[in-house]
């Protein structure tokens, strides 16, 4: 099982989160959103067609649309594998977040 | 939809390249809305800019995906290629062979091409160097340019125009040189003014340039010369004996190179001739006499041109008046660029023979024509084993490889070929070397690694023989639809079979042509070796008269040869036909009037024409009986009478002048007989009118006709009275029929190149025929069997297989005949007697073409006709 890195794990979560509009240039609009700062293109496409190559991620063709030229958009979806992984991280950093909670709770 | 600007659409056109397929519509797509963005944020060009930042940023993946594929891609190819060769190794050696062939030939003659446009090139100042050469305009049938002018052009030419920065004159002489015991007859000896040496380039080991030549009796020699004199003493300030006068050596040079329209091995002082009181009226004050060479150097801002224009008004103010009362006539004189001497100008009286840009032409014709032939080979074969290789091209489609990519790699296939063949052909060339020279005449050295225009040019041979003969196949097998060829559903073979049939009756029209060609210069070489000459050239032994004491005594030195019964008769003349024939002028008086004309001219005594088996058609010959015959008897020939409209030759009055009509006529008499015409120069030319007298001052050879049998005893005779005459010279004999032949080299030269490359292309061409062959038969194999078994005699078979090709190389004399006629009687033009292209020569090489193909596709033919059927129908 791969491990991902935490922009791995910023553009997967990104992908579910804009659900079926998840297209490079959303996914760095949705990053560039919430994190406030800018994020390029190439520091999105790069990691994504990494994780195409290690089949955590597919993509299909959308619709095409005016503003890209009558160009379709490349729709990126997680998948089992994918899930997997999140998964993974997500049981790996929950165990290493515990302590920061018990941190933070006021102690008695 | 809103229109997307130009720019960006140029931009997205680098996408196409960069971008592997599958990524190119959403990239595309992406970068257009960023880009949209951009521009609509912070304006169109930061927009663009932005753009053309990603298209850089795509740059080095593409790089390093497209040459690690390409790497992988040419190792592929190239193992392929190898097993190819390797699996198809007939076809292999057919196809490589030929173009080694033709490629040799294009080198042998690119080699040859570029020593005949290097002469004279050595010389700093080539572009400024003009020969001044005169025209004459004299009635009468001499011919009218010379390469010779007469002596005070050169230093009034320099006083007169301030264009002129230096001249020169050079005459040359064969000479008896003697330094103690050492004696050698040079043959390549000048006079020359002093300023030779800052006009050429000739560069001097020892010695001042500037002042070797300046006094008289100073000569400068070559380092071979030197060498053959003095050893390896220093030559300089010693003496040598030139025609019984001493010279001083005041300057050694370097060797000439060969590729220069002159040799000289000596060059001796103008000054010498100069300071002699005879010399000075004979030659150095006559504008009439043209004996001298002359060049100039041209100063650097002055066009040839605008000085030709002076000539007439300088002509008009110096020499008409002298050359009108001499030569009956006018001269105009004309600047020759240095440069083009040896390949364009063929005057009479030439330093020594000169190339000739038509040779170099017919050459470069037939390079070509054997290069083409071999080229087709190549692209015959590769269509027509495209069928075997149809299935991997099918394969590579459907694994991915584009259009382009099989398109490359056929190139690259034919272009390893060509290499290959290239090898093999530098090898051919080294051992043809020698051949070529023998046969061309020339010294010509192979410097691969110092001859850049060489190199380069191998290089474009290799790039254009790769190309020619790769790109039809290329183009062709890439077209295959993958799907059609694996499935075997198109019949490969019927598609392009036009082509190869129009490829083999191009190859054979040339290969017809040279071969027409060949055998029209045969034909007209031995017309003019055939021809009535109107004298007779065997067994006539000729003997250069070099001593004075036997020019003066020659009727005694005659009586004393002709004791021997074996020697029929002798004469001393000028020189015999096809050797050194005078030309002067002479006053005719005739009924109507008189005439002044200048002719071709002959001096001898009274055996000449019956020495050489003249006819004479009309009057009688000189006769020692008429005393008077030696002072004042002419003969002429039937050009003469012909030419100058004499009603009654023998009463015509002839007046001459001897060496200088300004001084008083020599010599003045009548016509006493006619001689029929006969050749006394090259057969070119048409017969010139001439006249004959008996004169002994001009004399130059011993000529005797001799019984054709006991010759070495008859030679040995002669040549043991020639010692006792004359010890001081060597003894030197030749025959008059092989001088003569020596007339037509040039003609013997072409015959032989003309057999040698027309040999080989029909070599190459029935080569790739017998490749062909090959091929079809092995497709048939099964048609064959077939035949064979419902019955089939091994005579259909036969005449099934060859019947195609026999009737494409027939066809193909439809296209060379013409062609060939007009081309070779354009050739034919050169000569005024010439043979007439017969009607068999076409037949013959049409038979020959047949008889080769025939040969050429029996071989298969037969093989596959005797086959067991068993053996061919089993193989499935």
């Amino acid at each position: 099982m791969k491990n991902l890195t935490r922009k791995e794990e910023l553009i997967m979560l990104s992908i579910l989160n804009l659900k079926s509009n998840a297209y490079l240039i959303a996914i760095v609009d949705h990053l560039t959103k919430i994190t406030g700062k800018n994020v390029s293109l190439t520091s999105v496409h790069i990691p994504l067609s990494r994780l195409e190559k290690f089949e955590l991620i597919k993509s299909n063709y959308g619709e095409a649309t005016a503003v890209r030229g009558g160009r379709r958009k490349k729709i990126y979806k997680i998948t089992n594998l994918g899930l997997e992984a999140l998964e993974e991280h997500k049981r790996v950093s929950d165990i290493l977040w515990e302590d920061y909670l018990e941190y933070l709770l006021p102690k008695e | 939809m809103k229109k997307r600007s130009f720019s960006f659409k140029f931009l997205e056109f680098f996408l196409k390249y960069l971008v592997p397929f599958e990524d190119q519509e959403n990239l595309a797509g992406d970068f257009a809305e960023m880009a949209d963005r951009i521009s609509y944020a912070k304006g169109k060009v930061r927009a663009i800019c932005w753009y053309v930042i990603q298209i850089l940023k795509l740059l080095p993946s593409y790089f390093k995906n497209y040459t690690s594929w390409s790497v992988t891609m040419v190792f592929n190819y190239f193992k392929i290629a190898l097993r190819n060769i390797k699996k198809y190794a007939t076809y292999s050696f057919i196809n490589i062979t030929g173009l080694a062939i033709g490629m040799a030939c294009v080198i042998l003659i690119l080699l040859f091409i570029q020593d005949e446009l290097s002469y004279d090139r050595f010389h700093e100042n080539a572009d400024r160097i003009y020969r001044v050469v005169d025209s004459f305009d004299v009635s009468g049938g001499i011919d009218r340019d010379f390469a010779l002018t007469s002596a005070p052009f050169a230093p009034t030419l320099k006083q007169d125009f301030p264009e002129v920065e230096d001249a020169v004159r050079l005459l040359t002489r064969r000479h008896m040189v003697t330094y103690e015991d050492k004696k050698y007859f040079e043959d390549f000896l000048f006079y020359a003014d002093a300023s030779v040496f800052n006009i050429f380039t000739f560069p001097l080991v020892a010695g001042n340039p500037e002042t070797a030549l300046v006094e008289p009796n100073t000569i400068v020699i070559s380092e071979s010369t030197s060498l053959k004199y003095f050893g390896k003493d220093d030559a300089m300030n010693k003496t040598l004996n030139i025609n019984d006068d001493d010279y001083v050596v005041t300057g050694i040079m370097k060797n000439m190179p060969r590729n220069s329209h002159f040799y000289s091995q000596i060059f001796a002082s103008m000054k010498t001739f100069e300071k002699e009181q005879k010399f000075q009226e004979l030659y150095f004050q006559s504008w009439a006499r043209h004996e001298f060479y002359t060049y100039i150097l041209l100063h650097e801002n002055y066009s040839s041109e605008d000085l030709q224009v002076k000539f007439p008004a300088f002509i008009e103010k110096y020499a008409a008046q002298q050359i009108q009362t001499i030569l009956g006539g006018r001269i105009s004189s004309k600047l020759q660029p240095l440069k083009s001497i040896h390949l364009h100008s063929h005057l009479q009286m030439e330093i020594s023979p000169n190339g000739d840009i038509k040779y170099v032409a017919i050459f470069s014709v037939i390079a070509l024509f054997i290069l083409l032939i071999a080229c087709v080979n190549f692209i015959n074969l590769a269509t027509a084993r495209s069928v075997n290789r149809s299935k991997e091209v099918g394969l590579r489609k459907v694994v991915g490889a584009s259009r382009y990519q099989i398109i490359q790699q056929f190139l690259g296939e034919s272009l390893f070929f060509t290499l290959f063949a290239l090898i093999l052909a530098l090898i051919l060339v080294a051992f043809a070397l020698p051949f070529f020279n023998s046969l061309t005449g020339k010294e010509i050295e192979m410097n691969y690694l110092t001859n850049f225009i060489l190199l380069g040019s191998i290089g474009l041979l290799l790039l254009f023989v790769g190309l020619i003969s790769g790109s039809y196949p290329a183009f062709f097998i890439s077209r295959y639809q993958p799907v059609n060829v694996l499935k075997k559903t198109i019949n490969i073979r019927s598609g392009k079979s036009y082509l190869r049939k129009g490829l083999v009756i191009f190859q054979f029209t040339l290969s017809i042509i040279l071969f027409i060609a060949t055998a029209v210069v045969l034909d007209q070489l031995d017309f003019l070796r055939n021809r009535k000459l109107g004298f007779n050239k065997e067994h006539v032994v000729v003997i250069p008269i070099r001593s004075n004491s036997i020019r003066k005594n020659a009727e005694a030195v005659k009586a004393e040869l002709m004791q021997n019964p074996n020697i029929i008769s002798g004469t001393i003349t000028i020189g015999v036909p096809g050797g050194l024939v005078a030309g002067d002028a002479i006053r005719l008086v005739t009924d109507e009037g008189e005439k002044k004309l200048t002719l071709r001219m002959i001096y001898t005594d009274h055996d000449y024409v019956k020495t050489m088996g003249m006819e004479i058609v009309e009057g009688r010959d000189f006769s020692k009986n008429m005393s008077t015959d030696a002072s004042e008897a002419f003969l002429i020939n039937e050009a003469a009478v012909r030419e100058f409209k004499l009603e009654n030759p023998l009463e015509t009055q002839v007046e001459w002048g001897g060496s200088d009509y300004a001084y008083g006529i020599e010599k003045k008499g009548r016509v006493i007989g006619v001689v029929k015409d006969f050749q006394f120069q090259s057969l070119r030319d048409a017969i010139n009118p001439l006249i004959i007298h008996v004169w002994s001052q001009n004399t130059f050879v011993f000529a005797m006709r001799i019984q054709p049998d006991d010759i070495s005893g008859t030679l040995a005779f002669i040549e043991n009275k020639w010692k006792d005459l004359d010890p001081a010279h060597p003894f030197e004999y030749s025959f008059m029929d092989e001088t003569f032949d020596r007339i037509y080299r040039s003609e013997e030269k072409l015959s032989k190149i003309f057999s040698v490359f027309s040999m080989l292309a029909i070599f190459i061409a029935a080569l790739g025929l017998f490749g062909l062959a090959l091929f079809m038969v092995e497709q048939r194999t099964k048609e064959i069997g077939v035949r064979k078994v419902l019955g089939a005699s091994m005579g259909d078979i036969f005449v099934l297989l060859s019947k195609e090709f026999v009737f494409l190389v027939l066809f193909a004399n439809l296209f060379a005949w013409p062609t060939a006629y007009f081309l070779m009687h354009k050739w034919l033009d050169n000569f005024a007697y010439r043979v007439n292209i017969g009607f068999w020569i076409f037949i013959f090489a049409a038979a020959v073409a047949f008889v080769i193909a025939l040969l050429t596709i029996s071989f298969q033919a037969m093989r596959a006709a005797l086959a067991n059927p068993i053996e061919s129908l089993r193989y499935e």
